[in-house]
C-alpha cells in the first residue's frame, strides 16, 4: 500500500565553490568558470551526460523540468547554467542554479536513505576535486541562509486523495509544521497541489545531522501514510456509493471524451488511480494510470505526437491517447 | 494657518524636523501633504535611504569581498558570496534562530568529504585545474600544473 501512497523520494544537496560570488551576484566570466570547473569534476564521475542549458531547445528544457531533473530557476539562468544527468535519469546535478551546485537524486517509493547514500557518494567525489564554501560553525555555505549547514533537503512525494477528500489537508499541514517540516505542491516551492500530490520536506538544514533529517522526513511520511489509509477507509465506510460513482464517471469521461485539458485529465486520472487503489474499479495494470499521469503535459503530448500541436489539437490528441490506453485496461 | 506650499488651503499637517540642530517647521494642506511626502516608512526602516541628517554618518554594511549590501540581502533574501556570512553575521544569525533548531552545524564536515590524504586531494584539485587550463588553451599554466602533480605523486611514492 505504501508504494501507492508514497510516490517518490528526493534528496538535494546545495553546495557552492569557495572564493566565487554566488550565482545571483556573479558575472558571465566567473559563472562560466564555475560551470567549467564543475563539469570537469563531473566528467571524472562516470555515467553523466553533461548539458549546457543555452545549447538545449526550450521544449527539451521544459521536459526536463516536468521530469523534475531541473528547476525553473536553472532555466531562468540558461545563459550560464548547466546540468549533468545520470544515464538512468535518477541523478541530476544542476550548475549555477540558486547555488553553484545542486546535487539531487530521485527514487521511486519511500527510498530517502538510499537516495541520500547515492548523493553523498557523488558529493564526496566532487568534494575531492572542488573547494566547497564551508564554515566550521555554520557548515556548507549557501546563497540562501535557509539552506546553510547540511545544504540538505529531503522530500517525499505523496498521493493523498483520502486526506484531501476528508478535508484534512490543513490539519496535516499544521501537524507536519510542528515537526519542522513543510508541505508543498508537487513541483516544489510556490506550486499548488494538483492530482492530490503533495511534497513533504524538511524546513531546517542546520543543527541536525543529515541522517537525523532523513529519518525525520521518512518517519513523518510513514505516519501520514497511516493517516491516508485511515482516511480512505473512512471514505469507503461512509461514502462508498458516492465515491464509486465519482471514480466510474471519471473513467467514463476519460474513455470517451473527444478533447481534454491537462488539468482535467490529471484530476480524473487521479480519481481513477484512487479507485484502483481501493478496488472500486478493477484494472489489468494499475501502473498505466500513474504512467499516463506523467505523460499528458503539453510538452509530453507534443513529443508523443511528434508535432508542434495547437492547444485544441493537443487536447484532442490527449483524449484519444488516454482513451486508447485506459479502455483496454478495465476488467469487468 | 495657510498651507506653506499652495498658500490657498488651510494647513492641517504640521511637522518639525531637526537636522543637525537646525529646526525646520512645515505646514501643509492635505493635498500638498500627499504629494510632498515628508518621509516614508521605508526610509524610516532603512536608515541608508533616509534624508534626515542624524543618519548622515550611517554606513550601510557592505561585503568587502563581493560588494553585496545589507539592502541587497533584505531585498532578495540571498547572499552575494561566502564572505557575506561574516559581514552580515549578526543579522543572519537572528533570522536563522527563527527557523533552525540550532546555529551550529553538526552534519557532515568538509574534511569528511573524502578518505583521501591531503596530498591526494591536492592532486585531484590540480587535475581539475589542469583540465581547465587545457580547455582555455593556457598551455604554459597547464605545464606548470603538470609539474606540480608529478612532484606530488613522486613525494607520495617515496
Amino acid at each position: 500500500m505504501n508504494s501507492n501512497i508514497i510516490v517518490g523520494s528526493r534528496i538535494r544537496l546545495a553546495r557552492n565553490l569557495k572564493n566565487q560570488a554566488f550565482t545571483n551576484n556573479t558575472d558571465l566570466e566567473s559563472a562560466n568558470n564555475v560551470l567549467t570547473s564543475v563539469f570537469n569534476a563531473l566528467s571524472d564521475i562516470s555515467n553523466f551526460n553533461l548539458y549546457k542549458c543555452k545549447n538545449l531547445k526550450s521544449d527539451v528544457l521544459e521536459e526536463m523540468l516536468e521530469d523534475h531533473l531541473i528547476s525553473s530557476e536553472l532555466i531562468n539562468n540558461s545563459d550560464i547554467s548547466g546540468v549533468a544527468i545520470s544515464a538512468d535519469n535518477t541523478v541530476s546535478i544542476m550548475v549555477n542554479e540558486e547555488d553553484h551546485i545542486r546535487e539531487q537524486c530521485f527514487l521511486e517509493g519511500l527510498n530517502l536513505k538510499r537516495a541520500y547514500d547515492i548523493i553523498s557518494d557523488i558529493d564526496q567525489e566532487l568534494g575531492a576535486s572542488l573547494n566547497f564554501a564551508y564554515d566550521d560553525e555554520l557548515g556548507f555555505l549557501t546563497a540562501c541562509p535557509t539552506n546553510v549547514g547540511t545544504g540538505l533537503r529531503a522530500s517525499v512525494m505523496m498521493f493523498l486523495p483520502g486526506i484531501t477528500l476528508t478535508n484534512n489537508v490543513q490539519e496535516m499541514v499544521n501537524a507536519v509544521s510542528s515537526f519542522g517540516l513543510c508541505v508543498r505542491g508537487a513541483y516544489g516551492e510556490g506550486s499548488s497541489a494538483s492530482g492530490y500530490l503533495f511534497q513533504i520536506s524538511n524546513q531546517f538544514s542546520l543543527g541536525k545531522t543529515e541522517e537525523e533529517i532523513v529519518q525525520l522526513v521518512e518517519s513523518t511520511a510513514l505516519k501520514i501514510c497511516d493517516l491516508e489509509i485511515r482516511a480512505r477507509k473512512l471514505l469507503l465506510d461512509n461514502n462508498k456509493d458516492l465515491l464509486t460513482d465519482e471514480v466510474l464517471r471519471a473513467y467514463g469521461v476519460l474513455s470517451n471524451c473527444y478533447k481534454i485539458s491537462t488539468s482535467e485529465a490529471t484530476e480524473l486520472l487521479s480519481k481513477v488511480k484512487l479507485g484502483a487503489d481501493i478496488d472500486l474499479i478493477k484494472l489489468k495494470d494499475c501502473s498505466v494510470v500513474s504512467e499516463l499521469l506523467k505523460n499528458i503535459s503539453p510538452t509530453k503530448i507534443n513529443k508523443l505526437s511528434q508535432k508542434a500541436l495547437t492547444e485544441i489539437e493537443r487536447d484532442k490528441f490527449r483524449a484519444e491517447y488516454i482513451g486508447r490506453v485506459i479502455k483496454n485496461n478495465r476488467i469487468y | 494657518m495657510l498651507c506653506d506650499k499652495c498658500k490657498q488651503n488651510n494647513a492641517t499637517f504640521h511637522s518639525t524636523v531637526n537636522v543637525n540642530g537646525q529646526v525646520t517647521e512645515t505646514h501643509l494642506c492635505e493635498n500638498c501633504a500627499k504629494g510632498n511626502k515628508l518621509f516614508s516608512f521605508n526610509e524610516f526602516l532603512n536608515p541608508a535611504l533616509s534624508p534626515f541628517g542624524f543618519f548622515d554618518s550611517y554606513e550601510e554594511p557592505t561585503c568587502d569581498s563581493c560588494g553585496f549590501t545589507l539592502s541587497d540581502f533584505r531585498e532578495t533574501g540571498l547572499l552575494g558570496c561566502a564572505e557575506c556570512y561574516k559581514t552580515f553575521n549578526s543579522i543572519i544569525k537572528q533570522s536563522l534562530q527563527k527557523i533552525q533548531p540550532s546555529l551550529t552545524h553538526v552534519g557532515k564536515k568538509l574534511n569528511d568529504q573524502t578518505g583521501l590524504s591531503d596530498s591526494e586531494k591536492q592532486i585531484k584539485k590540480l587535475e581539475v585545474e589542469l583540465k581547465n587550463a587545457v580547455n582555455e588553451e593556457n598551455y604554459e599554466l597547464a605545464s606548470e600544473i603538470k609539474k606540480k602533480i608529478i612532484a606530488l605523486k613522486e613525494a607520495n611514492n617515496e
